[in-house]
């Protein structure tokens, strides 16, 4: 979807770049790029993003699930996980924060759109939902 | 050096290569020209090959032995986003033994099938030609035997392999004599690359 606005929260910042340009490529918009979780959750509060792409292991002390499930709390924004680390532990803690999406690192822009997408759309699907009921 | 360091070394070489393959791609953006734009992708992918022993590594139980079934799926997998060739026009058969190697073999051997692999996506199947990609890897006695195959457009005649400007196949074949292997080109069929080599541990 054009104009989406997305938060990249990436330490390394040359990766970092990396994921903004291939995101400006697929036509998005990138509202910022965070390298903490504490930046990362500011962030989240001062841009309002559309939707977060949130690496793992983040320097600092807070790691990016513990972030993401402060922005899970706090804000209806979906987050997407980017990450090299698949082990299971990980993946068990990763899993608590239901996030939308789970992006392993090398990627390629196609499992970066359509997890986007996605993330995007079910999103949608249930803030309509929530609406519905209320 | 306790595990936890060694683990740690492999992670950070492994982030600075990713780095090091980022920037690569930040400045092929800089050119129009598609011969440019292949040569640096093509160094990111080599990169990226040697990224990935190291990613493997520290997930691997010894942080020593690589598996390499498995850093083949991985890398193959890649190289077809890479060169973005479809599996459905392209079947990838994976036969390979479960073996594991150390670094000092596994890099050049990554390297190598990186090369002959991404050789046989840019040009045995360019424009959408369809067949497949063989990789067996068997241990033969004291004797490890790597097969690339593919099923493509027969490897021009005219060109030695062994003796070409192609950087590709330089580093093939340099990266052999280094394992102190050897390696055959056989076209009757399909084209095929046999590489030979003594376990190095």
């Amino acid at each position: 979807m054009k104009n989406t606005r997305i938060l990249v929260v990436e330490d390394e910042a040359i990766v970092a770049m990396v994921i903004k340009k291939r995101l400006i490529e697929l036509g998005y918009v990138v509202s910022g790029v965070a390298a903490t979780g504490k930046d990362a959750i500011n962030k989240v509060e001062g841009t309002f993003p559309d939707l977060v792409l949130m690496d793992i292991m983040l320097k600092g002390d807070m790691d990016g699930i513990e972030a993401a499930e402060e922005i899970r709390k706090r804000f209806s924004i979906p987050v997407i996980y980017l990450t090299a680390h698949s082990d299971e532990k990980t993946l068990e803690r990763a899993k608590l924060t239901e996030p939308y999406g789970y992006i392993l690192k090398p990627f390629t822009e196609r499992d970066l759109s359509s997890n986007i997408e996605i993330a995007i759309h079910k999103h949608r699907r249930e803030m309509e939902n929530d609406t519905a009921e209320k | 050096m306790d595990e936890i360091r060694t683990k740690e070394i492999h992670h950070r070489i492994k982030n600075n290569l990713q780095v090091v393959s980022g920037m690569l791609y930040l400045e092929s953006l800089n050119f129009r020209y598609q011969e440019v734009i292949d040569a640096f992708r093509d160094s990111e992918n080599r990169v990226r090959s040697i990224a990935l022993i190291h990613e493997k590594l520290y997930q691997s139980k010894d942080l020593v032995s690589l598996d390499l079934a498995d850093y083949i799926r991985d890398l193959t997998d890649h190289l077809f986003h890479s060169y973005r060739v479809e599996e459905e026009n392209v079947k990838l058969i994976l036969n390979v033994e479960d073996v594991f190697l150390g670094m000092d073999t596994a890099v050049p051997l990554g390297i190598i099938i990186n090369e002959l692999t991404s050789n046989a996506l840019q040009h045995a199947f360019e424009n959408g030609v369809k067949g497949e990609i063989d990789i067996d890897f068997f241990k033969r006695g004291e004797l490890f035997e790597l097969t690339i195959s593919n099923t493509g457009k027969h490897f021009p005649e005219d060109i030695d392999f062994k003796n070409t400007k192609s950087l590709g196949l330089q580093l093939v074949t340099n990266l052999v004599s280094q394992i102190e292997g050897e390696v055959e080109l056989d076209t009757t069929d399909r084209t095929t690359f046999i590489i030979t080599f003594r376990d190095g541990k």
